[in-house]
């Protein structure tokens, strides 16, 4: 019960799109947010590994968030290459722009809740499986979002981003309401 | 049309056309306290990194150029977080996200990347003005949400986070929401909304004082 508590905690609570807009970008295109997942668990793994073990012994952890974000970019460029041998598109521009900032600072941000919360090695892969989840759950409801504005009347400048801002914003109040209740029912 | 295009602000760069800059912008302006030491940050950030990767330029392989800039902004964002760790150790356990978010907030601008074909002033001109320009929002936003979040303003402090302006009243009247992200996200909409509006005016009024 407890495990589960954890991943819906991070599912909700280390969500990058409904607590920091994070990845935004790909609810145009969520066909591709495979490999910026795969590089999100990589980075928050490493990432707490090279603190906890590294980094604390030394006495340099505090600092420890600073080494996140070119951790993340190298998981991404890694995973990146990875993910290259399976496609028919053997070129790794194809992941541009988003490469080279961590897929737009997910990796940075799934990293980043991993090493300040987990505590244990189980917390910090369920905190990054349960991020990752989030973020594909909110990425699928908010293409939903979006593929409805298409259709519907809304009105010419608020078309596109602006939209997507606010609806995301509406999914964030409902997650952040559901969390004291996740925790309420899994802590029983 | 190429003047609008590339101007800081209304262009194509600008951080509310980008949607790259929602993180950045939702974080540090919840208050107005971490809104101060983020420009700060940015400021210091944009300019230190653009002046390396300036003077190291011809040094840099071409095969790893983008690399190196993560790395190069990773460490002045380290510099400026030991400099805020040494003046209060507790302001720097708030603030180490968004002063960590700077660096990616450098590599999405992509200032570094035309830093090959451009002269060196005009590349220092470019990452001062983005960093202002991205600063300027960030305060102005932070100054809506704190007063009506929290109902208070706060300064950084070498006790961290220290709250000035504060009542009872006003704390009770705060509407939580608005310094939550889920408040922050509607308010950014609704000023992209607008923003969009303001540019399409400024694009008819240049166009027809072009045609004139």
């Amino acid at each position: 019960m407890q495990l589960l508590m954890y991943f819906f905690t991070a599912f909700i609570l280390f969500n990058g799109v409904v607590q920091n807009g994070f990845g935004i970008q790909y609810v145009k295109a969520p066909q591709k947010v495979l490999v910026p997942i795969l590089s999100m668990l990589l980075s928050s793994l490493t990432g707490w590994i090279i603190v906890k073990y590294l980094l604390n012994p030394l006495g340099f952890g505090v600092f420890g968030v600073f080494i996140l974000f070119p951790l993340s970019v190298v998981c991404s460029i890694l995973v990146a290459k990875i993910a290259l041998l399976f496609c028919k598109d053997k070129n790794l521009n194809q992941f541009e722009p988003a490469l080279n900032s961590g897929f737009y600072g997910i990796a940075f941000y799934g990293a980043f809740q991993t090493v300040i919360f987990a505590q244990t090695a189980i917390q910090a892969i369920l905190f990054a499986l349960g991020s990752t989840a989030g973020f594909v759950s909110v990425i699928a409801i908010l293409r939903g979002i979006q593929k409805r504005s298409e259709v519907e009347a809304v009105p010419k400048f608020f078309k596109g981003q602006p939209l997507l801002l606010i609806s995301t914003g509406l999914i964030s109040l409902i997650f952040t309401e559901l969390l004291p209740m996740v925790i309420h029912i899994f802590a029983r | 049309m190429d003047h609008i295009d590339s101007h800081p602000f209304w262009g194509k760069k600008s951080p509310f056309a980008q949607a790259a800059y929602i993180p950045i912008l939702l974080y540090t302006s919840t208050r107005l306290s971490i809104a101060i030491i983020s420009t700060a940050a940015l400021i210091w950030t944009f300019i230190l990194s653009s002046i390396s990767i300036l003077a190291a330029a011809r040094l840099i392989p071409s095969r790893f150029k983008v690399l190196v800039h993560v790395f190069i902004s990773s460490f002045w964002t380290l510099v400026f977080g030991i400099l805020i760790f040494l003046f209060s150790p507790i302001l720097f356990l708030e603030i180490q996200f968004p002063l960590a978010l700077t660096a990616v907030v450098f590599i999405l601008s992509g200032l570094g990347d035309n830093m090959d074909t451009e002269t060196s002033s005009a590349v220092m001109k470019k990452s001062i003005i983005q960093s202002i320009i991205i600063g300027a929002i960030i305060l102005l936003f932070s100054l809506v949400r704190e007063p009506f979040g929290f109902g208070a303003l706060s300064l950084p402090s070498r006790e961290g986070i220290v709250e000035i302006l504060t009542s009872e009243i006003a704390s009770d009247m705060a509407i939580r929401t608005v310094a939550l992200t889920s408040g922050g996200l509607i308010l950014l909409g609704v000023v992209v909304g607008f923003y969009r509006i303001f540019k399409e005016m400024f694009i008819i009024y240049y166009s027809r004082r072009e045609n004139q």
